[in-house]
């Protein structure tokens, strides 16, 4: 008899194991078809009409970003960033010039009615979209009591926005600028900060003045991996088209060089830090960490105020965070990485 | 002298299983649906549901006297096998689940036994107020076992 009753609940589990078992497999077929249907209806209302998306291998080091998704007018990024208590999931369509254009929040399971209610505030979502991977909290009304979530999102969406900008995701970057004879147009390929190519797209020069210039040029760019090359003489007009042409086309895309963004990386608490400082001159205008690994119950402070004190300050040199000294240090550092301080 | 009875324990494989059942149908053919996730604040939610439950079940019966070492057992097998059999986690995931939940539940059941014999030995047990007052007892319980055991998952 007492076997008996030790035999009941080891049947029932043993029964109910199966059953779900036997149920989870003969629904995978099902499952996975409304799965790349709802992908597919996804993908159209991020980016509309952009045709079929397909998935693009990402090498990069953004640990926000877990699956990259390419069609006509831009790329759909999957990312996955630490929230208050649970990391959140979000799709960002950002277009092929860089500008976020949608935003979806997939998966989010933090506080109920604080952290989760990021999901539904349209205001704060909306207020999203159109930015290029320059947003902080400032620019932002993030949702009241949900600082962390928020700022988890909009990390999410400066990493999409980034991805596009400082890859060839989108395309070859490109830039025109005045040659001697007319307007100068390149393409520049990058991969992640480096050139890899540079092409005289179109221009209106004299070929026999200029072909050493479009030759030499290009090619001394990729050479030195920044558009600062010395021009070649007697085609001096056409030297500094394509530096410039070249400049504007990494200034378009927030990539070194120029007065663009400038990314730096340092190590944190618990893994690197990278950050994008935005410069007017001499003047830090704007600081966003682009992606951490911190522990948002304990950074959460330093990511929002240490970037804040640095673009006050104009400076690096500011007062760490108490209760994150490592993550505090560890903006700075990537600041100062950044701008070579 | 009461027997010992592993009606508890069913109870809470049953509760699991249909749980488990109904997150798999969701992820099958509501896929835009957010599933909750398996984590002690809801085994906590699921432990609480199936320790009302069974006690609706033995209503106006005497409380039952537990083997708590087997009630831990089946615990740990019912929260380890289900949600790794409906494919909610990987097996090393889910069998850490079932290590903490199976404690958790045991841990649970234990304190809402002894809630439970002075219910009914009370005039709370009596009457409509015989339903209510294990709801309202697991629901407490519930509230102060999800709150600090978040930080062992």
């Amino acid at each position: 008899m007492t076997l008996k009753k030790y035999l009941i609940p080891v049947a029932v589990i043993l029964a109910c194991a199966l059953v779900l078992f036997a149920a989870s497999a003969g629904l995978a077929g099902t499952e996975e078809a409304r799965e790349a249907e709802l992908f597919d209806t996804l993908m159209q209302q991020l980016l509309p009409g952009g045709g079929e998306y397909e998935a693009v291998e990402y090498s990069g080091s953004d640990s926000n970003i877990t699956a990259v998704y390419s069609g006509e007018y831009g790329v759909v990024v999957d990312t996955t960033v630490p929230g208050f208590n649970n990391p959140v999931r979000t799709l960002v369509g950002v277009t092929n010039d860089g500008v976020v254009y949608s935003v979806c929040v997939l998966e989010n399971h933090n506080t109920y009615g604080l952290g989760m209610a990021t999901m539904n505030d349209w205001d704060f979502l909306c207020s999203l979209t159109g930015s290029e991977g320059d947003l902080t909290v400032t620019d932002v009304d993030v949702v009241a009591g949900a600082t962390i979530t928020s700022s988890a999102i909009m990390s999410a969406v400066n990493s999409a926005a980034n991805y596009v900008l400082d890859s060839s995701a989108g395309g070859p970057l490109t830039g025109t600028a005045e040659g001697f004879a007319g307007p100068i147009t390149v393409e520049v390929t990058m991969d992640g900060d480096t050139i890899t190519a540079v092409t005289v797209v179109s221009n209106s020069e004299t070929p026999a003045v200029a072909a050493g210039a479009l030759e030499q040029i290009p090619a001394a760019i990729v050479e030195a991996n920044s558009a600062d090359v010395d021009i070649v003489a007697g085609a001096t007009y056409t030297s500094n088209g394509i530096i410039n042409a070249v400049k504007a086309a990494l200034e378009n895309a927030g990539s070194t060089g120029g007065d663009g963004g400038l990314t730096g990386t340092a190590e944190g608490f618990a893994g690197p830090i990278t950050v994008s400082v935005t410069m007017d001159g001499d003047t830090i205008t704007g600081v966003t960490v682009v992606s951490n690994s911190e522990t948002p119950a304990i950074a959460g402070g330093a990511l929002e105020q240490i970037p804040a004190a640095i673009v006050e300050a104009n400076s690096p040199d500011v007062d760490i965070v108490a209760g994150a000294t490592y993550t505090s240090n560890g903006i700075i550092n990537a600041v100062k990485d950044a701008i070579g301080a | 002298m009461k027997t010992l009875e592993f009606k508890l324990s069913t109870v809470l494989a049953g509760v699991t299983g249909i749980t488990c059942l109904v997150l798999v149908l969701l992820r099958a053919l509501a896929p835009t649906v957010m599933l909750p996730l398996v984590n002690i604040p809801n085994i906590a939610a699921l432990c609480a549901i199936a320790l009302v439950a069974d006690c609706w079940l033995d209503w106006k019966k005497p409380v039952p006297k537990q083997n708590w070492l087997a009630v831990a057992v089946f615990a740990v097998l019912t929260l380890w096998l289900m949600p790794w059999a409906a494919g909610l986690c990987g097996w090393a995931e889910a069998l850490r689940v079932g290590v903490l939940g199976g404690a958790l539940f045991t841990a649970m059941a234990f304190m809402f036994t002894g809630i439970r014999q002075k219910i009914f030995s009370g005039p709370a047990g009596k009457g409509v107020m015989g339903f209510i007052s294990p709801l309202a007892a697991a629901f407490v319980l519930y509230l102060a076992f999800q709150a600090f055991a978040d930080i062992l998952l």
